[in-house]
Parts: structure tokens; sequence; C-alpha cells
């Protein structure tokens, strides 16, 4: 596996010129490549949805393609939610007024489905967000907070 | 001293403090700890349940670009000692004596004993290069037939799990006086036989470490998704032969646990054995395959259960055979926690005499450990549909029988169960009742005789249930005592710092031991701050498990706040030229004489010699020892809603009210996400999750792909409601309550789908209540096969 590709990949705006092997999948050059941690692997099988990321403004999980699959796109990634400022986007903060996270090691993925969600139905009901979040898997919450954190988040960004 | 509190923090639901960090991405969970020269291990896993190794060829995995090292059985074992028990076994022969079970080997040698049992470690400079290395590893085995169920391996003529001891590693036997004369008497005798299938606790983070021997000050430190660290330091200590004062063990973010995570993993020893023999950093992160082959599974248990009842559906007595399935080892107190599965099983229920015989049998099969619960939900599901099939069989309502049953207010503090559990306050028929009303009970069964006369079947099902928390009380077995240790630490600026042994992993004690902290200090909570999970700021530790943080480290903290207030009071009152029994605390300020002195001000003068009383040190720095005397139990009552349809056999669940007593609530909106989690977890139990073996002993359901894990779209509308008896056990009344739910759920969804289907005459249905299971039962019934 010596040989390696050169890829570029722009991560919350800011260029990446990389090598990576052909076989390095996205999450591991976001993760081990870039140092960006904040995406998380949870399963082998593309179930969880820990590693969810914005492709070009839609939600990808990133451990399914590879790394070299994503040269020159635009790449979103928890770390990039908030605000310049460091304020939180409303979808952030409605996961903390609605206690929308326990151990928040999925939190990361579904707030980037969220957005994806969001910029596609800004105004889901209940069940479009239950069905929105069929790919991303909690096992702390019961889901219900998370429900109620993003209707509360369509509610702010609606304002 | 006299104080009068500020608004107080404690019942309060302030936004969490550990939340912005995580939802910025900015947590550090074992696998995103990074130290430059940090190389790779891949574990090399048995494929076969069973089966001698008869040689292992690692030639071309060392001749393997990048690969520094294999190490096998051969090289371990005689070098390094195995997991002990985490606590004493009572011995099979000879219940009244204690002998340790087989430690918990690190590494197969000889023989692999379940499928995913660690053969080989295999380190190579990058991840990668470690797994297609270990591709190359030839391996011959003998394949030798397998222990596949408990039945089986305590059978004649059984495989042998062990070499060196039976099958049946406890052998259990507790009884009331009058059992079978009660039996004799009884006019009603319900018996059948219940599944609690295996199942997988599924933290969402997988397990990952990292471990760093330095060979320069002989020195281990070890970062590792882990319940407690100081647990892990102690095992280290002894499987490694060094002082526990070598060795830096840490839990950094944790991404769930759920009881799965708690006690050492072999894994982290290898990894701590893989760094020495290297002198670098070794690093793992399970894929989730590895996690449900070889992290703990849990509840697997059979059960033949009895109960003596009058016609009035007063139950007078119970029987139950209870076997578990412990796998190839002994996880934790996995063998002995059967008895308290067992002793459990009658209830909220003012049962007199009860008759245990409990197995807890080794198999080829992965080890079972704790998963929130921990055997109280076998337990507590075994009398819950008894109750149903009692009520069904004498024809009165499910809540009448359970009211009628029920142990009374009066009856508390302090109810001995016949199996020697004390329960240590409560109202039980309170909760039931305030089920009933939040439920509109009467509402859905109206609404149940109308909708089934349009031909559609709704389903109503109760579970009344207590849980064990805040272990874990000298009074038990003083060898298993687990105190918990609190450090609070006020610097010159006023700011306070809490140091804990109860490391939390989602249960958002940042903010609640922030909460107690507050309550007696009159601190805001952004001047406070919660360190934990690491031996080398945390001076003890027992860890999170069984209910406990809250109960046994909440009452630490509040302990070593009152000393560090205590102090204040005596310097204030020196200030104030007062006795200190003269001086009030009210909203941060001490005051006597007419004349006052803030926090802050003690905070900051306590440090300036001329201004502390004689023989004061400087500083504000208390800690504290909580040792409990006695368990806590929290109960409720749940109801569910179901829906199903005879046709496909599939269950909508549509509601589940959960009514729970779990003492003071510290942060309700905390309290009410962990009764989400936990119910969430047992309505995966009851409708979907099932851990399967093939009769050769391979994990069927061994990846998300295969096992059920509950979706957002798979959950129903949970409906939280409270009660509050305060404990009388502790000074907070808290009674721990993170298990409940998991225990509570399971029982209330079965009853409700088998009430459904009562006009289809379907009796029982085993977990998880699939659509083709509930297909099928309809099916049987119609045909006239009782399940």
């Amino acid at each position: 596996m010596a040989e390696s590709v050169s890829i570029t990949l722009t991560i919350n705006g800011t260029e990446h010129s990389i090598n990576v092997e052909p076989r390095l999948l996205l999450v591991h050059a976001i993760r081990d490549v870039i140092g960006l941690t904040g995406t998380h692997v949870g399963c082998d099988t593309s179930q969880c949805g820990s590693c969810t990321v914005l492709l070009n403004g839609e939600a990808v999980k990133s451990c399914s393609m590879l790394a070299a699959q994503a040269d020159g796109q635009q790449i979103e990634t928890v770390e990039g939610l908030a605000h310049a400022d460091g304020t939180l986007h409303p979808i952030q903060q409605a996961f903390a007024e609605k206690h929308g996270l326990q151990c928040g090691f999925c939190t990361p993925g579904m707030l980037m489905m969220s957005k994806a969600l969001l910029n596609e139905n800004p105004n889901p009901s209940r069940d479009e967000i239950r069905h929105a979040l069929a790919g991303n898997m909690c096992r702390c919450t019961g889901y219900q907070n998370i429900v109620l954190a993003i209707e509360f988040a369509a509610e702010q960004m609606a304002r | 001293m006299t104080t009068t509190s500020p608004p107080r923090q404690v019942g309060q639901s302030p936004r969490r403090k550990e939340d912005d960090r995580l939802l910025r991405g900015q947590g550090a969970f074992s696998d995103d700890i990074n130290i430059p020269g940090t190389v790779w291990a891949h574990f090399f896993r048995s494929p076969h349940a069973h089966a001698h190794i008869l040689n292992i060829d690692s030639s071309a995995t060392m001749a393997h670009p990048g690969v520094l090292r294999v190490l096998t059985g051969e090289d371990v074992h005689p070098r390094y000692n195995p997991i002990p028990p985490v606590l004493a076994v009572r011995d099979a022969e000879n219940p009244d004596s204690t002998a340790g079970a087989p430690a918990f080997t690190l590494i197969a040698r000889n023989k692999a004993k379940y499928a995913g049992e660690i053969v080989a470690i295999v380190v190579a400079e990058t991840r990668e290069a470690a797994r297609d290395a270990a591709d190359l590893l030839m391996v011959d085995y003998r394949p030798l037939p397998v222990a596949n169920t408990p039945e089986q391996a305590m059978g004649p003529d059984a495989p042998q799990v062990h070499d060196d001891r039976s099958n049946e590693q406890v052998r259990w036997l507790k009884s009331t006086e009058n059992v079978s004369s009660t039996f004799e008497d009884s006019e009603i005798i319900l018996r059948h036989d219940f599944v609690n299938q295996r199942i997988h606790a599924v933290p969402m983070e997988p397990r990952a470490g990292i471990a760093h021997w330095d060979p320069a000050t002989q020195f281990l430190t070890i970062w590792a998704s882990i319940q407690g660290a100081h647990e892990l330091r102690t095992q280290m200590a002894e499987v490694l032969e060094l002082s526990p004062d070598q060795i830096r063990s840490v839990a950094p973010d944790v991404g769930g646990g759920f009881g799965a995570k708690h006690g050492g993993e072999v894994e982290y020893f290898l990894l701590a054995i893989a760094s020495m023999e290297l002198g670098l950093p070794v690093k793992w992160a399970a894929s989730r395959t590895e996690e449900f082959l070889s992290l703990s599974h849990a509840r697997g248990k059979t059960s033949q259960f009895e109960v003596a009842a009058d016609r009035d559906g007063r139950v007078k007595a119970l029987r139950l055979r209870h076997t578990t399935d412990l796998g190839a080892f002994p996880k934790g107190a996995t063998p002995i926690v059967a008895q308290t599965s067992a002793i459990i099983a009658t209830g909220v229920y003012g049962i007199r005499e009860a008759s245990f015989e409990v197995h807890s049998v080794y198999t080829n099969h992965t080890p079972e450990g704790a998963y929130r619960g921990y055997g109280r939900p076998e337990g507590i599901y075994l009398i819950e549909r008894a109750m149903d099939m009692l009520a069904r069989d004498l024809d009165i309502d499910p809540a009448e029988i359970r009211r009628r049953n029920m142990i009374q207010p009066e009856e508390f503090p302090y109810y001995r169960t016949p199996g020697g559990d004390i329960y240590d306050s409560g109202n039980y028929p309170e909760a039931l009742e305030r089920a009933l009303e939040v439920s509109d009970y009467e509402g859905l069964r109206a609404r149940q005789r109308e909708m089934r006369a349009d031909g559609k079947y709704l389903g109503i099902g109760l579970a009344s249930w207590v849980k064990t928390g805040g272990f874990g009380p000298s009074s038990l077995d003083p060898s298993s005592s687990m105190p918990e240790w609190a450090r609070v630490k006020v610097s010159p600026a006023g700011m306070v710092t809490i140091y804990t042994g109860s490391s939390p992993h989602g249960q958002g004690n940042y903010t609640t031991y922030a909460q107690v902290a507050a309550d007696t200090l009159h601190v805001p909570l952004d001047d406070i701050s919660v360190t934990h999970g690491d031996t080398a700021t945390v001076t003890y530790g027992s860890g999170t498990f069984a209910s406990r943080n809250m109960v046994v480290g909440g009452t630490a903290v509040l302990q070593a706040s009152q000393k560090v207030l205590d102090k204040m009071t005596q310097f204030a009152a020196h200030a104030l030229n007062a006795d200190s029994d003269s001086v009030t605390y009210t909203d941060g300020v001490f005051s006597a004489n007419g004349s006052s002195i803030t926090f802050r001000e003690v905070a900051a003068n306590i440090n300036r010699v001329l201004e502390r009383p004689p023989g004061m040190e400087m500083g504000l720095d208390e800690s504290s020892f909580y040792q409990p005397t006695h368990l806590t139990f929290n109960y409720g009552t749940y109801v569910a809603v179901v829906e199903v349809d005879p046709e496909t056999g599939d269950v909508d669940l549509q509601q589940l009210y959960c009514v729970d007593d779990q003492g003071v609530v510290v942060h309700p909106v905390i309290v009410e996400g962990q009764v989400h989690g936990g119910a969430a977890q047992g309505i995966g139990q009851a409708l979907y999750e099932d851990i399967i073996y093939d009769d050769n002993g391979q994990l069927l359901s061994g990846s998300l792909m295969d096992y059920a894990l509950p979706t957002a779209e798979m959950m129903p509308e949970f409906i939280s409601e409270f009660i509050e008896t305060p404990s009388p056990t502790n000074p907070l009344g808290v009674k721990g309550m993170g298990e409940g739910p998991t225990t509570g759920a399971p029982p209330a969804v079965v009853n409700a789908v088998v009430d459904a289907l009562a006009p289809f005459n379907v009796r029982d249905i085993a977990m998880p209540l699939t659509p083709e299971r509930v297909w099928r039962a309809i099916q049987d019934a119609q045909n006239g096969d009782q399940s």
C-alpha cells in the first residue's frame, strides 16, 4: 500500500491538500489526517450515523466513502457549525436547551443530519424528523429530546 | 451556625455544564487521544467457539511492512497474571463458603473458549498495517464440540468450557420455611417458563484505549473507555505486577457504558503489555463487530416460575428456578448476580413465601456482564408477566390484581423481602394510581373495547417494578462495600472544584454534583467545575454503576462541601469576633454581630496568616468518603399502549407512561432523560434486540446490520412523571434511578401486546416480539397450540 493519491478537501472553509492511501475512508482522513476528531466512528456497516458530515451541503456518512472521492469538494463537520464569533448554531443551542444529548458521542452526527434536514425542510413534523433520523442512532436519549430539539431549532431559525 | 439557602439548585434544571464542549465536537473520547509515536494494535480473534489451538505461525505477519510485534498466549501467559474476579463468588457445592471463580484469561492459550476470544495481538506502525498483517497469521485449530446453552452445558457428557472445573459455577438455593405447604394449600397455581434473551448494551462509542509505558520512569499511563478509572488501575496493577503508584488510569469522555464498560476489559491489559514490551504508546479502537463479539452480553436467563395464589388473586408464594448463561468467563459480579436477579422476583408485592434455585453456567459464548439493571429486569419480568397471566385466569383487571398484592406504605421504612432485600421507602400504590390517572387507564380500556368492535387491537400493559440502587453498603458483604470519595476545593478567587470518584458518561454529573455543592456553599453554578476519571487527580473512586452516582457520589460531594463550609464558618467567626454558633450564612454572606464577610472574602483571606485564627491551616480543600449502610430501591409503575396488526404481527408502540419514584429529584430534566433512555433500552429488549448464536456457537447478530438497535421511528412517545418519597438512607434523600426504566419497560410492553391479542387467546410471546413471533403466536393460538 505504498501508493498514495494527492487530494484537496475544503473542510469548514479551510483547504487541506493531503496525500492519502486510495483506500482511506473520508472519516479517517478527517479524524486522523486533518485532526478534526469531532466526527466519530460508531460502526463499520454504515448504520449508526455518528460520522455524518455535509458534503456540498448534503448529509453523507463519511465512513461510507473514500477520501479520494471527496477530492475538490466542500465538507462541513461539527467543528464548523458554530458561528465565527463562537456563538453556537441554533441547532446546537436547541440540543442544549432540550437536553438532546447525554454522552455526546452520537451528537455531532445528529447535529449535521439536523442541519441537512432543516436546509431541505425548514418546518418538519415530528414524524418527518424521526424519519430523517433513521440513519442516526442514539443509545442514551430514546430520541424524544432529540426530536424536540430539532423542532425547537426549526422554530428558532424561522424567526 | 444557621444557614438560609438562596433558591435551591437541587430540584432545578439548569442547562448541563458538559454540553457546550460536546456540541462543538470538542469532546475527548479515547479514540480522539493521540500521542506522538503511537503504534497500533489489532486483536486477532478465534473464529471458533471452542477449539484447541495447535499452532500459530506468525512468520508472514512479522514479515509484513510496519509490523513490530506479534504476541500470543505463549508470550503473555507465563509473564502476566489473569484478571482477578471483581467479587468473590460463592462455591457451587458449598453455598455458605466463597470460592474464586476462574480468573478471566487475557488471551487464549491452547484452547479458545468463545468465538471472538483473542488469540494474538499484532502491533504495527499504522492501524491499517496491523489489520493487514493480522490477515496473514496462520493458526491451526482443532474444533471441539460446543457448550451452546446452559441447559446443555449442565447435562451429562457436556463439553467442558474450563478444564479445571465444572460448567456450573454457581448453584444456590434459598427458601423461606413454608413454601411447599403454601403451594399445597393454594387454590390457584400458575406455572410458566420465561426467557430473558441475551442482549447487548451497544454504547454508541465502541471501546478504545491507548497505553503508554515509559521505560525511563517505569510508569504506565492508560486512557480507556471505561466506567471507572480506579478499578482499572487496581486490576492493571495485579495483572502486570506493578504498584498502583506506577499507573495512571484515565477515563476521558466516555460515549455510554450502561454497565458493559464496568471493569477492565482484556484488550486494555493487552495494550499495556504490548506497550511494556515495545516501550511505545499502543492504541486500539474497536470495530462494532468486535464489540458484539467481545464486549459483554447481558440478561441471558431462562426461568421456570410458579406462583401460588387464592381465588382473589392474592399471591401467597413463588418458586423460581433461574439459569444464567455466563458465557466463557465470569465478568465482574455476573455469577452471583443471578441471585440478586432471583430474589427481586417478589417485586413490589407482599409475597411472604418464596424459594429460589439459581444456576450460573459456563458456555462457549461471549462472557456475560453488567447491563443497566444487572439481573433485576429479568427477575421483575417474571413476576410482572405472571401477574398479568393470573389476572386473566381469574378475570381480574391487571391494575386491581396489583393493587391487591402491593406492599403498603405503612410497611416502610426498611421492608424485608423473603429473598433478603431491604426496601428503603416508598408508596407503591400511589405510583400505580398515578400511572392509571396519567394514562387515563379507564379511558384506554373503553377505547380498547370500541376498537375491538371495529376489528382493531389496542393493548394496555402495566408493570409495577422496583430496582436496587446506591451500591454498595458494607452491611451486605464487607468485602464488597463500595464507598465513594469526593474532594471540594475553593480557590483564593472563590472558584470551586469538585473531584469525584464517580465519573459520568452521559449522566450529567458535571451539572448535578455542582448543584449539590451550590446548595451548601451558595455559589453560582458557573463558579463550580467537576473533575473526574483520572487517578492522577482523583485520590479514590469506586466508579459509575448500579445507580450509585447521586446516592453515593453525591452524598460524598455533600459531605465534603459541608466540611468546607464548616471551616469557612470558623474563619468567619474569627473575622467577625463571634462564636461560630452565632454566625449565619445567607446567600453567600457570613454574618454575626452586625457585620459580615462574603464567601469570596473568606476564600481569599483564609490564605493570609495574619487573618486566620490560631491553629487554622491555610486553604480550603476538604475530602470525604461516604460509605452507604443500605441500598436504595427506586420503583414505579409504567403503562404501555400498543396497537397490534394481527395480519402482519406488527406492533405499534404508541405511548409509554412512566411514573417513577427515585426519591428527591436533583435535576428533573436530566432524570426525565434517563427515564426516556432507559425505557428505550427496555423497549429494545421487548420488541427488537436479540443476540443469536447458531448451533456452532457462532454469533449471528454481530453487527448493527443484524442486531436491531432501535432508531427514532421505532420509539414511542414517553410521558414521564415523578412522585417523591425521600430515601431515609442518605442525607440527599435520593434513590438512584438510571436502571429503573430498563426494568419497567419490558414487562409493560409485553403485557400490552399480549393484552391486545387476548381475543386471539394468545397467552405469551417470547421476547423480542418481532412481527414474525407475534404473527406465529396468533396462528398457534388460533390452531389451539397454547404458547
